[in-house]
C-alpha cells in the first residue's frame, strides 16, 4: 500500500509493529477505556454494540480492543449497568462477529477482561475485594473479602474466558487493573490488607496478578496477553501504592511473561483529576517511559491524556513507549488515525476531556460524546450523513456550536449553506466560555477552530457583523428554503426587575466576551457555570470576587464530571460564596444580599448578572411568514450547553 | 464524661480531649473526650438536625485505623439531638457507622476547634479521610446524601 502524506510527516506512529507472532499495521492500539454501556442487562451484546464495532473496527488502528467483558456468571465483576459478559459459550456469536469486523478492518483484535472487583457487583447488594475496605465514593458496592476458594474460581474464571474469546477469533486478551478493578485491588495495599499469602509484601500482594496471568496464558499458550496497570494509584493518600510498588509489580507481571504492558494512571476514587481537561496532554508520559526504562524488553503502550497524533509520534521516536494507546479521542472522532494518515489533521475533531462518556456511565446511561452526535446511533439511518433528497438553500442564524454544527452537517448532505453571525468571530457562547476557562482553553478554542476549518472546507459562507433581523430577511426575501435560528440565549436581565439599583448590573455574557470590564470589586449574581466561569476567571486575574446564588448549591447547570472542580476552584481562589441568598440592594459602594442568616452588605464595584439565561427567540416570531421551512436548535430553543448544542444542531442537520 | 478504654498510646495523645498522657500499653484516658465532643455537638446542633435518627457518624484516629484497633467516637442522631458516645473500634470490617471519619489528631483537634462546617475543608484537604460504610440508599435515608453530594463524593472525578 502507497504510504499517504500524514504517514511520511509521524513515521513512528504509522510504523509496523509486532506482539507475539502478530504483525500490526502501526502503533496505534485502540484502547477499551470505558465501556459503551449500549449491552442488554444480561451481557448480551445488542445491535447498537455491533454497528458501533463495525465503526471502531474500521478506524485505521493497527490493534483494537474490545470493551471489557466480565467474566463470572455472578456478576461480581460487573461495573457497568448494560456491561458485556464472556462467562458462556452462548455470547460467543455476537463477539465472533466483532472479532471479525476487527479483521475485516484490518487490525489485531483484542479481547479485554474486566473484572471490577471494588466497584462491581453493579446489580448485586455487595462488591469483592481481597479485604473489607469500606468504599469512599457511595456509588459503589459494600465490600465482601474473598476467600482462597473465591480467589481460585476467580482464576480459573479469568482463564476460561480467555479461551473463550481466542475461540471466538480474538488473537489475544487484555485484563485490567485500570481504573481500581479487581486485579489493583490485589496489588494496592490500600485494598488489600489480607494477612496470607496473597496480602501483605508487595511480592504477596502481587500472587493474585501472577497466578492470573500464568491461567490466561496457560489457557491461550499461543496468543498475547496484555495487562493493564497502574505507574500512578494516585491513592498514596490513602495508603495506597506509591510510584515504586507500582514499577515492581509491573516487573512481577514481566516476570510472568505478559506480551505488553498498558501503563494506565488513577482510580475511580482518586481525589484528583487523571484524564480531565485541566490536565495537561502529556502529563503522565513520564510514567510510560520510566515502564518502558526498566522493562525494555516489553510492550509499553500508553495514552492517558495524551490525545495527539503527534505528541505520540515524537514519544515512540524518543522510546518512551511502543504502542500509543487511544480511546476517547477516537470516539470524538473515528476517523482521526485516517485524516492523520491523509495529512488532513486539522479537520481531527479534538476529544475535549469533557468526560461526558463518564458521567453518562456512571448514572448508567449509554456513553455519548459532546463532539460526536452519531456515537451510539450507528445503528439508526436516521443519525447518518446522506445525502439530501432535494437540494436546498440553507440559512443559519448564528455561529455558535449549535449553528455550526448545524451548518456543516447540512453541507456535508449537499444543501448549500450561509450562516449569518452578528459578531465579528465563530464561537457563540463558547468563545467567552473558552476565553475564561481556568481548566484548559485550547480544548475549547479547538472546537471553533475545528468548525473554521470546516467551514471552509465545505464551502459554508459565514456572514460576519451581519445581524439577522426582520430588515435583513426582507431583503434576502425567497433566496433561502429554510432558516435555522440557532441564536443561543442571553442573561435574562428581567429576573432582576425588582432589584434596586437594577441599572447598575453588567452583563456576564458581556465581561465574558470583552464588551465590558470588570473593576477590582467584583459580585456576581448568579453562581451556574456562566458566574463561575467569570468569577473564577476575574478572581485569577486579582479582583476580589463574590459569587451570590439563589439556589442552595453552586454548579447547579454544570456537567455532572465537572461540577466539583468548580467547587475545587471556588475554595482555592478564595471566592467568597453566599448561597440559599439574592441581592436586594444595589448601590454605588456595594450589594445588599439577604439570606436566611440575615442580611450582610458586600462592597463592589462591579455587579455581574449571571443568573438565568433567556433564549434568543424573537426571530422565530419575525420570520414565520417570511421563509418556507423555519428551524430552531440549541440554546435558543432552550438554555442547555455545549454538548446538547452539538447534539440538537446535528439532528438537525441531518435532517432538514 | 471520660470512658477509660485500653488503647495504645501515641504521640499527641490527649490534645483533642482531656486525657493525660501516659506511657506505652495500659489503661488510659481516651484521646477522644465524649465531654468535648458532646458540647462541640450540642454547640452546632443544628448541622445534625438534618439527619434521621439513628445515624451514625464515626470518628477513628489513623492509627487506629491502620491497626484496626482503638477509639470510635459516634455521633449519633436522635429525636433529642446528636449524642456523642465513645465505643471500641475493631476494623471497618466491625464498625456501625453510616460514614467513618479516620484522620490524624490534629485534624480531630481542628475539627474540635472549628464547627462541623471544618470537616468539608479537612475532607477536601485529604487530611480527614471518609469511608461510607452503607449503601447509598441506605445513606440517602439517612439524609446523608446531600453531605456528601456537597462534597463531590458520590461519583468518580477523573
Amino acid at each position: 500500500m502507497t504510504q499517504r502524506p500524514g504517514e511520511a510527516q509521524l513515521p513512528h506512529l504509522f510504523k509496523p509493529g509486532r506482539i507475539g507472532k502478530f504483525a500490526t499495521r502501526n502503533l496505534i492500539k485502540y484502547g477499551a477505556c470505558c465501556v459503551s454501556n449500549y449491552n442488554g442487562r444480561d451481557g448480551t451484546v445488542t445491535p447498537r454494540e455491533l454497528a458501533r464495532m463495525r465503526v471502531i473496527a474500521n478506524t485505521g488502528c493497527g490493534i483494537i480492543t474490545n470493551q471489557g467483558a466480565y467474566p463470572d456468571p455472578r456478576g461480581e465483576g460487573k461495573a457497568y449497568f448494560r456491561q458485556v459478559a464472556i462467562f458462556d459459550d452462548r455470547f460467543l456469536p455476537e463477539f465472533e462477529l466483532i472479532a471479525r469486523y476487527i479483521h475485516d478492518g484490518g487490525a489485531l483484535a483484542i479481547q479485554q477482561i474486566l473484572h471490577a472487583g471494588r466497584y462491581g457487583g453493579i446489580d448485586l447488594g455487595y462488591c469483592v475485594q481481597p479485604s473489607v475496605v469500606p468504599q469512599t465514593l457511595p456509588h459503589f458496592r459494600p465490600p465482601r473479602e474473598m476467600t482462597k476458594d473465591d480467589i481460585r474460581l476467580c482464576i480459573r474464571e479469568h482463564a476460561e474466558a480467555a479461551r473463550r474469546s481466542i475461540k471466538a477469533g480474538f488473537d489475544g486478551t487484555e485484563v485490567t487493573s485500570f481504573m481500581g478493578y479487581l486485579l489493583a485491588n490485589f496489588n494496592s495495599k490500600f485494598t488489600n490488607q489480607r494477612s496470607d499469602e496473597y496480602g501483605g509484601s508487595t511480592r504477596n500482594r502481587g500472587r493474585f496478578m501472577r497466578e492470573l496471568i500464568d491461567g490466561m496464558k496457560q489457557a491461550t499458550p499461543d496468543h498475547p496477553v496484555i495487562i493493564r496497570l497502574n505507574g500512578a494509584e494516585l491513592m498514596d493518600n490513602w495508603g495506597g501504592n506509591d510510584e515504586d510498588e507500582c514499577f515492581e509489580l509491573m516487573g512481577q507481571a514481566v516476570e510472568c511473561g505478559v506480551d505488553m504492558i498498558s501503563v494506565t494512571v488513577g482510580w475511580q476514587e482518586a481525589p484528583e483529576s487523571s484524564i480531565g481537561r485541566d490536565i495537561p496532554p502529556g502529563h503522565w508520559n513520564y510514567l510510560a517511559a520510566r515502564a518502558k526504562k526498566s522493562f525494555p524488553g516489553t510492550l509499553i503502550a500508553f495514552g492517558n491524556r495524551l490525545p495527539d497524533p503527534g505528541m505520540a509520534n515524537d514519544c515512540i521516536a524518543r522510546g518512551e513507549f511502543d504502542y500509543w494507546e487511544v480511546c476517547r479521542p477516537l470516539l470524538a472522532d473515528p476517523e482521526m488515525v485516517h485524516k492523520v494518515a491523509e495529512g488532513r489533521q486539522e479537520e481531527v475533531r479534538r476529544c475535549i476531556g469533557s468526560l461526558n462518556c463518564l458521567s453518562r456511565l456512571f448514572r448508567d446511561l449509554p456513553y455519548t460524546c459532546t463532539m460526536n452526535p452519531a456515537l451510539g446511533h450507528e445503528v439508526e439511518p436516521e443519525y447518518a450523513v446522506t445525502p439530501a433528497t432535494v437540494r436546498k438553500k440553507v440559512m443559519v442564524i448564528g455561529a455558535g456550536p449549535a449553528g455550526m454544527e448545524c451548518a456543516l452537517t447540512a453541507a456535508k448532505r449537499g444543501h448549500s449553506v450561509t450562516v449569518f453571525e452578528k459578531s465579528d468571530r465563530i464561537g457563540g457562547s463558547l468563545l467567552g466560555y473558552a476565553t475564561h476557562d481556568l481548566a484548559r482553553p485550547d480544548d475549547l478554542l479547538s472546537v471553533i477552530r475545528h468548525y473554521e476549518v470546516m467551514a471552509r472546507k465545505l464551502g459554508v459562507e459565514v456572514r460576519l457583523g451581519t445581524e439577522a433581523n426582520a430588515k435583513l430577511m426582507r431583503s434576502l426575501l425567497h433566496q433561502f428554503d429554510a432558516c435555522v435560528v440557532a441564536a443561543g440565549a442571553g442573561i435574562d436581565l428581567d429576573h432582576y426587575d425588582r432589584l434596586e439599583g437594577r441599572e447598575r448590573l453588567v452583563d456576564a455574557l458581556d465581561v465574558a466576551r470583552g464588551r465590558a470590564q470588570a473593576g477590582k470589586r467584583v459580585v456576581v449574581l448568579g453562581g451556574g457555570k456562566v458566574g463561575l466561569v467569570v468569577a473564577e476567571s476575574l478572581r485569577k486575574r486579582g479582583a476580589e470576587v463574590a459569587i451570590v446564588e439563589e439556589d442552595k448549591r453552586l454548579a447547579g447547570d454544570v456537567m455532572p464530571s465537572f461540577k466539583w472542580r468548580h467547587s475545587a476552584w471556588v475554595e482555592e481562589l478564595e471566592i467568597r460564596t453566599f448561597l440559599s441568598a439574592r441581592a436586594t440592594r444595589i448601590t454605588a459602594e456595594g450589594v445588599h444580599v439577604a439570606s436566611a442568616k440575615g442580611e450582610t452588605f458586600v462592597p463592589a464595584d462591579t455587579v455581574i448578572a449571571a443568573g438565568p439565561r433567556k433564549s434568543n427567540q424573537s426571530l422565530f416570531r419575525d420570520f414565520e411568514w417570511m421563509i418556507d421551512e423555519l428551524h430552531g436548535c440549541g440554546d435558543a430553543l432552550m438554555p442547555r450547553g455545549l454538548d446538547a448544542a452539538i447534539q440538537e444542531g446535528y439532528r438537525l442537520g441531518v435532517r432538514i | 464524661m471520660a470512658v477509660p478504654l485500653e488503647v495504645p498510646d501515641s504521640p499527641g495523645r490527649a490534645a483533642a480531649g482531656t486525657g493525660a498522657r501516659r506511657d506505652d500499653h495500659r489503661i488510659v484516658e481516651p484521646f477522644f473526650s465524649v465531654a468535648a465532643w458532646q458540647a462541640w455537638a450540642d454547640r452546632h446542633r443544628a448541622a445534625f438536625d438534618a439527619l434521621a435518627p439513628g445515624t451514625r457518624i464515626g470518628q477513628v484516629r489513623r492509627g487506629d485505623a491502620a491497626r484496626a484497633g482503638g477509639e470510635l467516637l459516634v455521633i449519633e442522631a436522635t429525636e433529642d439531638g446528636p449524642r456523642v458516645r465513645l465505643e471500641r473500634y475493631a476494623g471497618m470490617a466491625r464498625c456501625n457507622a453510616h460514614l467513618l471519619f479516620v484522620g490524624p489528631d490534629a485534624a480531630w483537634r481542628e475539627l474540635l476547634a472549628a464547627g462541623p462546617g471544618a470537616a468539608r475543608r479537612l475532607t477536601r484537604e485529604r487530611k480527614l479521610h471518609l469511608y461510607v460504610m452503607k449503601s447509598r440508599t441506605e445513606l440517602e435515608a439517612a439524609r446523608l446524601d446531600e453531605f456528601l453530594d456537597r462534597l463531590a463524593l458520590v461519583h468518580p472525578k477523573h
